[in-house]
């Protein structure tokens, strides 16, 4: 097998890249400056090498604890429960939440075989101390995510800590006429007073 | 390139790329089915939260011969069941049920499962007493679809009938009870003890009409459980119990 096959086969093992892609992007690398293809291969290189799993939270970090964990601006009576570390960044980035996160590592899927032994609860249920007084399920808004908010509420609530859940319904800036029933009925049902 | 409508149950939704859903349905017309919706995972999808495990609707796509993933291009919602997932006995139980349909059906339509699996998915949003007894009747009633049902009436070696009150076998290999008087003359069986209610009870969980109040608990509740995941993995699944069976019995537990 050639370098560039080598490469192209790599790319094509990444998420949503296909064949011909993988060749488009490895084609692009041998267009472009050695050194900008060098930087690329530093970089991913670096990536493997610095960054580890958060020993507190699971997040993906430089450091450990990440920088979360470690930041003691950070309010440590809310944990915001996340399935992956992506999902750190959509939250934070909002500016809305100044807590401590919690990675799960995937949600509860019998087809899968995912059960609770799989993700990253027996790590949250030990992080609960007397501090700790609210945990805010963030999974996705989808069967699964709401099994997964369903069972940690189950074993969650008896500690005394409140649960909560990420709210659903329409999003902002969407038109209500062209919304789905589910999300219509999500948004009825999880109706607020003014 | 024909434009495809039909009734649909969705029963594994998988992510793709950046914003799109490989789906995999059960449908009236056409049997199981891949498609793959664009842009679903965008937030302001058309499709919206259409597109969960568990949710009936019709779906509309461009199906191409020789292709196995199709592309959806409307999805009209019929009926949603989220609330499975708010529980997790129902979640596991309705995971059951698309796992042994994913796994095991065939390739063409057939009404009777298509009608059967939204029967048991409906039964078990709806179910207020057992939910294991709705889960085991469901599950049965999906495989003697299938073609797999045991027999229990009749001794499967001399075909004799058995009666109510006699103590049976049953054999996992040859797919049904064999009565005492067989078991002393046969070796080499995978044979498990049947006792009068077990058996009773396995008759009330074959049963297409509902015959055992879900109010009421199953007396031999581990013994039906164990009997369904063998006989599963046995008969269909190459010797391994299905996923969601051991997702489920860890609920049950």
């Amino acid at each position: 097998m050639s370098v560039i096959d080598d490469l192209a086969s790599e790319f094509a093992r990444l998420p949503g890249i296909g064949r011909k892609t993988a060749y488009r992007l490895t084609h692009h690398l041998l267009k472009v400056a050695p050194e900008e293809a060098c930087r690329l291969a530093r970089a991913i290189d670096a990536m493997a090498e610095r960054v580890r799993r958060c020993s507190i939270c699971h997040n993906l970090s430089e450091s450990d604890p990440c920088e979360y964990c470690s930041n003691p601006a950070r309010d440590r009576t809310t944990i915001c429960v996340v399935e992956e570390a992506s999902d750190i960044r959509a939250i934070d980035s909002s500016g809305g939440f100044r807590g401590l996160y919690h990675v799960l590592g995937g949600c509860l899927s019998p087809l899968d075989g995912i059960g609770p032994d799989e993700l990253n609860v027996e790590s949250l249920q030990s992080r609960l101390d007397e501090n700790v007084r609210e945990v805010i399920v963030a999974t996705n808004p989808s069967v699964e995510g709401e099994a997964t908010a369903a069972y940690l509420h189950k074993i969650l609530d008896p500690r005394g800590i409140r649960v909560t859940r990420l709210a659903r319904g329409l999003p902002v800036g969407g038109d209500l006429e062209y919304a789905d029933g589910v999300t219509i009925a999500q948004a009825l049902a999880g109706r607020r007073v003014i | 390139m024909p434009l495809v409508t039909t009734e649909a149950t969705v029963l594994k939704t998988y992510e793709y790329s950046e914003t799109s859903k490989i789906l995999r349905l059960l449908t009236r017309d056409l049997g199981l089915c891949s498609v793959i919706a664009k842009g679903a995972r965008r937030p302001k999808s058309r499709f919206g939260g259409l597109l969960e495990p568990f949710t009936d609707g019709e779906a509309t796509f461009y199906a191409k011969e020789g292709r196995e993933l199709h592309t959806l291009s409307g999805f009209e919602l019929h009926r949603e069941r989220q609330a499975l997932g708010r529980e997790l006995v129902r979640y596991a139980g309705a995971g059951l049920l698309s796992e042994i349909v994913l796994r095991f059906a065939p390739a063409a339509a057939d009404d009777e499962l298509f009608f059967q699996l939204r029967r048991g998915l409906d039964h078990l949003v709806e179910e207020n007493g057992d939910l294991e007894i709705v889960i085991l009747q469901q599950a049965w009633q999906l495989i003697e679809r299938l073609g797999f049902a045991p027999s229990i009436d009749r001794c499967t070696l001399c075909g004799a009938g058995i009666v109510g009150d006699e103590d049976c076998f049953f054999d996992l290999g040859g797919g049904g009870a064999i009565c005492a008087r067989c078991r002393t003359r046969t070796s080499g069986l995978s044979l498990r003890p049947l006792k009068p209610r077990a058996r009773a009870e396995l008759i009330g969980l074959l049963s297409p009409r509902p015959p055992l109040p879900a109010a009421r608990r199953l007396e031999t509740a581990p013994a039906q459980r164990d009997l369904l995941r063998d006989f599963i993995a046995y008969h269909l699944a190459d010797h391994r119990p299905l996923n969601s069976f051991r997702f489920l019995e860890e609920r049950l537990r």
